[in-house]
């Protein structure tokens, strides 16, 4: 086992993801947020006079609500420094020639082409405001799914769009969600009808390249009656000294005996506020899963969220946090059962090392009339050094006589006697501090895709080597 | 020498300091409309520090809880070792449990847990206790006391537990 110790967290990301591009911006509405900007997205982007009210209602909602009370502290952010519109590149392309020399530079560094071409159904990137690159499989065109940037597909699908859009996570829900109501551009659309269930997992990139920059995607999924499918996202940005913000909302429909994967593998530099917004609705029969990775970010406050609406519908999230120096990760789930017999699991594993924070923040509601509802939370930490600190704050609500709670938390460091047995194995203490690791975060990691899977277990090894013990 | 102290849990809001080792034991009991509502935070003060805290509450009728306890492990507070340990039973439709078993820790050489459980009374134990001739509400009765006698029972001092033996008799 040939090991390299690395001690800070995340040393290659300015090699690997932290580089940026000079490239000229089509469109800049430049820093600060107002109504005018707003009308000035919407002609940007063609947007018609229902869409061009939502973002205006939403902005106002944005205005009269404060930044949360609770969990990590956002005092710092500048909201006003944030540019909320960049436009990269003039037009959407379908072909990969067609993408603007620098920003298929970046593109071409991060594997995505190859990427696709050896294993994503289909691949959706998204520079600074708006998708760029999005090609689908003819296969599943055929099927009739949907999988467009979220404008287009408001171009093209208005009625199945209206339908869904702001039904799961409403511009009133909090102050974030309101600014993306307010000013989303690009993100997913996924459509994908009764019975078609995709086997192999629909991927989009995110990345930032432009300091201050804000991004706001915003993703709709939609899997019909007995569908199934898995949508893996992943984010990255380079590293500038003032702060940039990603603040998306996610929304997935689960309908009858449908299933759906929400993969988020989160990398972005460690100058980026992470306040995003994640709900899905599932109902009869339903399984909605969110695994959820967060290795990077400055401040991450994300809650993936499940209601079960429907009888037997099952929730499941698995949430893995890594925070490093100068990061406070707080990540949770928020589980609602409103319907019988509805079961749901959480499960989160945490790390933190070099001064950094990591935080479960967790809500199971069992609401009246959830008859046999039963939901368990697992959720373990490892403290790696005595200038880290982790917290675990999960509300339980009950109240239906019937359902079932169950919780339970553990916090350790890394177990002496463990690292003493690899250790008179023939491991060093290194290797054996690794081998450890993985096996704390193995019921995330075994989840993931194969070669995300062995792309997260490089990411940990090489995080944790040599600082550990 | 063991020494034994009576804390007031009815307190809206409480911090309770824990040095060395230390069992607590609290018992909530809710009748009628009662809306029981506590905050304790435990905090450790002493390196070293063996705490298991059990805390167990039994809700009848519309009572209500809202229970929010937190261990607190500050900076330089090694070898702490400390568990918290919940469980609710409902015994009522109308019965309601808010609880939040919360957990932060600044120091690494420690080891710290909490487990939380809500539920209602296991209808094995009723279907088997109704075989015997016992009709479903004097079940309930049977197993509610005996949750109650089993949290009493982790007490050491028999002086204690006869007093609230015969406090919580019949609850």
């Amino acid at each position: 086992m040939a090991t390299k110790p690395i001690s800070e967290i995340n040393t290659d990301y300015k090699d690997k993801y932290g580089f940026n591009d000079n490239l000229e911006n089509v469109i800049d509405t430049g820093s600060g947020l107002n109504e005018d900007i707003i009308r000035k997205i919407c002609t940007y982007k063609n947007n018609d006079q229902w869409l061009k009210e939502k973002r205006l209602a939403a902005y106002k909602i944005f205005k009269s609500k404060h930044l949360p009370l609770w969990g990590a502290d956002l005092s710092e952010i500048d909201l006003d420094s944030i540019h909320y519109f960049v436009r990269a590149s003039k037009k959407q392309s379908k072909k990969w020639e067609d993408v603007p020399e620098t920003i298929k530079n970046t593109f071409t560094k991060l594997g995505i082409p190859q990427a696709e071409r050896k294993f994503l159904a289909g691949v959706s990137t998204q520079y600074e405001s708006e998708v760029i690159y999005h090609k689908l499989k003819e296969h599943w065109n055929k099927l009739g799914i949907i999988f467009e940037d979220t404008d287009s597909a408001y171009q093209k699908y208005p009625e199945l769009f209206k339908k869904y859009f702001g039904k799961a996570v409403p511009a009133t829900d909090n102050k974030f969600a309101a600014l993306n109501t307010a000013v989303w551009s690009g993100g997913s659309f996924i459509y994908v009808p009764k019975g078609v269930k995709i086997d192999i997992p629909l991927q989009t990139y995110f990345r930032i390249n432009l300091k201050n920059m804000g991004q706001f995607e915003r993703t709709l999924i939609i899997a019909d009656e007995g569908s199934s499918i898995h949508y893996i996202e992943g984010c990255t940005a380079p590293m500038y000294s003032s702060d940039s913000l990603h603040s998306a909302v996610v929304e997935v429909f689960v309908e009858k005996e449908a299933r759906v994967r929400y993969t988020t593998i989160q990398n972005w530099s460690t100058n980026v506020y992470n306040l995003v917004t994640k709900r899905s609705i599932v109902k009869e029969n339903g399984i909605m899963e969110w695994i959820d990775c967060n290795l990077g970010s400055k401040i991450t406050m994300k809650y993936p969220s499940i209601y079960l609406v429907g009888k037997k519908a099952h929730g499941e999230v698995l949430s893995m946090a890594l925070a490093g120096q100068n990061q406070h990760l707080d990540a949770g789930s928020k589980m609602v059962h409103s319907a019988p017999n509805t079961s749901s699991i959480i499960t989160s594993k945490s790390i933190c090392k070099n001064g950094g924070r990591t935080s479960y923040r967790g809500l199971v509601s069992i609401l009246k009339g959830a008859t046999g509802a039963k939901s368990k939370v697992n959720c373990d930490a490892m403290i790696l050094d005595d200038i880290s600190r982790t917290d675990t704050y999960p509300t339980n609500i009950c109240d239906e006589e019937s359902a079932t709670i169950a919780h339970e938390a553990t916090v350790s460091k890394v177990d002496e006697d463990q690292l003493a047995y690899l250790m008179s194995r023939g491991l060093s203490k290194e290797e054996a501090n690794s081998l450890i690791i993985s096996g704390f975060i193995e019921p995330i990691v075994k989840d993931l895709p194969m070669e995300y899977a062995m792309e997260m277990n490089l990411l940990i090894k090489m995080n944790m080597e040599g600082s550990v013990g | 020498m063991k020494s034994y102290k009576i804390i007031d849990f009815t307190k809206e809001e409480q911090d309770l300091d824990i040095y060395k080792d230390v069992v607590f034991v609290g018992l909530f009991v809710g009748r009628k409309e009662q809306f029981i509502k506590s905050k304790i935070n435990f905090i450790v003060k002493k390196p070293g520090t063996i705490a298991e805290i059990f805390i167990r509450a039994i809700l009848f009728d519309s009572s209500r809880i809202k229970l929010d306890c937190n261990i607190f492990v500050p900076k330089g507070m090694t070898k702490t070792d400390a568990y918290l340990q919940i469980r609710v039973l409902e015994l009522s439709p109308y019965a309601k449990t808010i609880v939040t078993p919360a957990l932060e820790i600044c120091e690494n050489d420690v080891k710290c847990g909490h487990a939380l459980t809500i539920s209602q009374p296991d209808p094995i134990q009723i279907d088997y206790l109704k075989s015997r001739g016992i009709n479903q509400a004097e079940a309930i009765d049977l197993i509610s006391q005996g949750f109650i006698n089993s949290t009493i029972d982790l007490i050491e001092d028999d002086k204690i537990k006869l007093e609230l033996i015969k406090k919580y008799s019949n609850a």
